[in-house]
């Protein structure tokens, strides 16, 4: 029984749906990183306020949600 | 719109301003590390973005079959989270440039850390309690390039400011020095 569960784990198939498992949670992983990067963008432009402060949002927003993309993106293709 | 936000060495900005500024408040200077200490950043960056055009280029001249298959989906996928990490970097590098300002008002000095994404401290002293201003430049690049550290002694809770590889420090020591000898000569 266990050596069937590792054969089929070490088999090409069982291999790349490790490496889905494993790509999906280092994405989310990710995702968090990037919401925490909007809350401090936004924390960095309070402390010091310029007429860059709108470009810094939009690309630290814009990052968020190509990582959001990214992950529904390997949802439907892994 | 000018970009002169974006020097290191920055004479009354427009349109800036900062957390606890007060009204009646003039902002005079913003300094940045120089604009030479970011080249380390600079450099990784440019390796991040070339590094997969690099592997492609090593796959195909070594031969596609040398190497374990990758599925075009998932190659597809690591890809575009590869440059989206590149992207990250380049932009908290800059924004961790950016935003680690020392600020020079009409009233006080304002120090502003960012280290990565996650700490920040901001420290700031009157003028009127500055004591004595000294700065040093050592190092090749630094002399090369006039930049150095400024040292504000302070007679403040906090007794000593370090405006970190600023350009030009002999002109920050100069401006310091003006202001405080302005400000006290008022009062006294």
């Amino acid at each position: 029984m266990t050596s069937n569960i590792i054969s089929n784990l070490l088999s090409p198939a069982g291999i790349l749906t490790l490496a889905k498992v494993a790509i999906i949670i280092i994405e989310l992983i990710y995702l968090v990183f990037s919401f925490i990067a909007i809350r401090q963008v936004s924390l960095m432009n309070k402390g010091f306020t310029t007429y860059l402060s709108v470009l810094f949002t939009f690309l630290a927003f814009a990052h968020f949600f190509a990582v959001v993309f990214l992950v529904i993106l390997s949802l439907a293709i892994l | 719109m000018s970009f002169s936000i974006l020097k290191s060495f920055v004479e009354s900005p427009d349109h800036a301003c900062f957390d606890g500024e007060d009204k009646d408040e003039k902002i005079l200077y913003v300094l940045r590390k120089h604009l030479v200490t970011n080249v380390d950043w600079i450099f990784v960056s440019f390796l991040l973005f070339i590094t997969p055009l690099l592997v492609s280029r090593f796959v195909a001249l070594f031969g596609p079959s040398t190497f374990p298959h990758i599925p075009a989906n998932y190659l597809s996928v690591i890809i575009i989270f590869w440059y989206l990490f590149a992207f990250i970097y380049v932009f908290e590098s800059f924004l961790v440039w950016f935003f680690n300002v020392y600020i020079i008002t009409d009233k006080r000095i304002v120090d502003m850390d960012f280290h990565g994404l996650l700490y920040r401290n901001i420290s700031q002293a009157p003028i009127r309690n500055i004591e004595d201003v000294t700065y040093n430049i050592s190092g090749a690049l630094k002399v090369i390039f006039n930049y150095g550290d400024v040292l504000i002694q302070t007679a403040g809770e906090k007794v000593e400011f370090e405006f970190e590889e600023v350009g030009n420090p002999s002109k920050v020591v100069d401006i310091l020095s003006d202001l405080v000898s302005k400000l006290k000569g008022h009062s006294e």
